[in-house]
């Protein structure tokens, strides 16, 4: 779901639309646009599981100062998609605990 | 606050060598006082990289490598012990440490290292070879020419050890005071007779100053140099392969990290440092210049992680002496007055001199190893006209040519 028309805010300005890639998963976005925002709107909410319980978490604070939101982004773990803005072809993973550092 | 007018033995400073020395002293009955003027671990015991290595620094004397090794290696033994001991997980983890040689050059220095050390007795030092430390890490940077590495080292949690030894302190009935300052050290003819603080007078037959770096504040007599160092420390990462300790020069900087505490994060200190004066190495503030140095040395280790977040920077001052060895034992001229400052590497001290240090007070003077190679005589109102400003590269410097 996205708010095109906002009361306050007004119309939501045209936008390049791109792709990004979730868990494998070919999703559609606006370049720009934070990832969080993305994948809410594509019906994603688990953004990552706890290390020690493995429990779900997703958006939180939404402003960048809870990092519950971090995924793992071009092979970097620990992102904030709340605040990290889409590009194109964007490789995004659902993260586990302290996530996995891909090595270039 | 009601502090008891006498006791047996005041300890000043909570730091982990102070907490040390608590323990067993009120372990064996000791009627015990420590006094800390901030709180438990507040200076170099909780500002350090927790990095237990048994030889630090490139020492080519043969008759030196072999005493010093003989107090670490029984220091690694208690640490051990320790940790059965002690109600409280200090994360000891012994999983070796390296000297990391990034040139040819110092490859064959550290290899003519290894090879005196192995004269000198020391059997578990051995030199690998670049392609074999790649494998052992493969994070990081490549171009390792090899490295000294030592099996036994490893790493701890410097708080949890501090905590540790005062909690167990205060089991065997050690009184604690935290947040209070001692003053003055009280002497009359030639004989310790207790400490001031905040105007009142606490009688004690044995008086110990361990309060490091600020030592000299207290006995001026011998000069400990305060040695401000800093670190950083990097958000929690998913285990790497060898979490150990290592030492290494990058571009002529002198680096000791802790590749990893058990939680994750990975500590990276020992940077070249602003040259400050003396009295400025107390302060514990960090400048972005030192910040941004200390991260870049993230990206030159471990190419990998250069999208790594910091997650806190401090500062710490350490006590220095003109030889790297700590000052420890009774200072000369006054009865009942002993020193145990002066550490540069405190983890590899701490156990043993907690346990040398009590049985001086326990048993008239007599320890289970010498505690000659630390007798505070050899500094006894000796004058060095340190460099000012100075840091830890300006030290070594002048260190060697006097």
């Amino acid at each position: 779901m996205r708010i095109v028309d906002h009361p306050i805010l007004g119309k939501i300005k045209e936008r390049k639309k791109v792709f990004i890639e979730v868990d494998g998963k070919k999703i559609e976005a606006y370049e720009g646009e934070p990832i969080a925002a993305a994948l809410l709107a594509a019906g994603i909410r688990v953004f990552r599981f706890t290390a020690k319980e493995k429990e779900p978490r997703g958006v939180f604070c939404a402003i960048g100062r809870c990092t519950d939101c971090i995924m793992t982004v071009d092979g970097i773990p620990n992102v904030r998609t709340c605040v990290t803005p889409v590009r194109d072809g964007m490789k995004i993973k659902t993260q586990v605990g302290l996530g996995k550092w891909e090595q270039k | 606050m009601e502090f008891p007018s006498n006791c047996e033995a005041i300890i000043i400073g909570g730091g982990m060598i102070g907490c040390s020395i608590a323990y067993r002293l009120a372990q064996a009955d000791y009627d015990v006082v420590v006094f800390e003027w901030r709180n438990i671990a507040s200076g170099a015991s909780g500002r350090n990289g927790g990095q237990v290595i048994q030889l630090d620094g490139r020492d080519k004397d043969p008759n030196s490598i072999a005493r010093r090794l003989i107090y670490t290696k029984e220091n690694t033994k208690l640490l051990d012990e320790l940790t059965e001991e002690l109600d409280y997980d200090f994360e000891l983890n012994r999983c070796g440490s390296f000297d990391i040689a990034f040139n040819k050059k110092e490859a064959e220095e550290l290899n003519e290292l290894v090879e005196i050390q192995r004269k000198a007795g020391d059997k578990e030092i051995e030199f690998l070879e670049g392609k074999i430390v790649e494998k052992m890490f493969p994070m990081l940077r490549k171009g390792i020419y090899g490295a000294r590495y030592r099996p036994t080292d490893g790493n701890l949690e410097p708080f949890k050890l501090t905590f540790g030894l005062a909690k167990a302190a205060k089991k065997h009935k050690a009184r604690i005071y935290t947040r209070t300052k001692v003053d003055k050290i009280l002497i009359n003819n030639k004989e310790v007779t207790g400490v001031s603080v905040q105007g009142k007078t606490i009688k004690a037959k044995w008086v110990i100053n361990a309060t490091n770096a600020w030592a000299s504040f207290l006995t001026p007599e011998i000069d400990i140099l305060p040695l401000r160092q800093v670190a950083i420390l990097t958000e929690r990462l998913s285990p790497v392969e060898k979490p150990s300790p290592i030492e290494t020069v990058i571009e002529g900087d002198v680096i000791y990290t802790t590749t990893q505490t058990k939680s994750g994060n990975v500590i990276v200190g020992g940077l070249r440092t602003q040259p400050r004066f003396r009295n400025d190495h107390y302060k514990e503030d960090v400048s972005l210049e030192e910040i941004q140095g200390s991260t870049s040395i993230i990206t030159k280790l471990f190419p990998s992680l250069s999208h790594v977040n910091i997650i806190r920077t401090w500062a710490g001052t350490m006590g220095f002496t003109p030889d790297g060895l700590p000052c420890v034992g009774p200072i000369p001229n006054v009865k009942g007055l002993l020193i145990a400052a002066g550490f540069s590497n405190g983890m590899a001290n701490v156990a043993i001199i907690g346990k040398l240090v009590s049985e001086y007070i326990l048993h008239n003077g007599k320890t289970s190893l010498p505690l000659d190679p630390f007798n505070p005589a050899r500094f006894y109102k000796r004058k060095i006209n340190w460099p000012e400003p100075y840091n830890y590269t300006i030290l070594a410097e002048f260190l060697k040519k006097l």
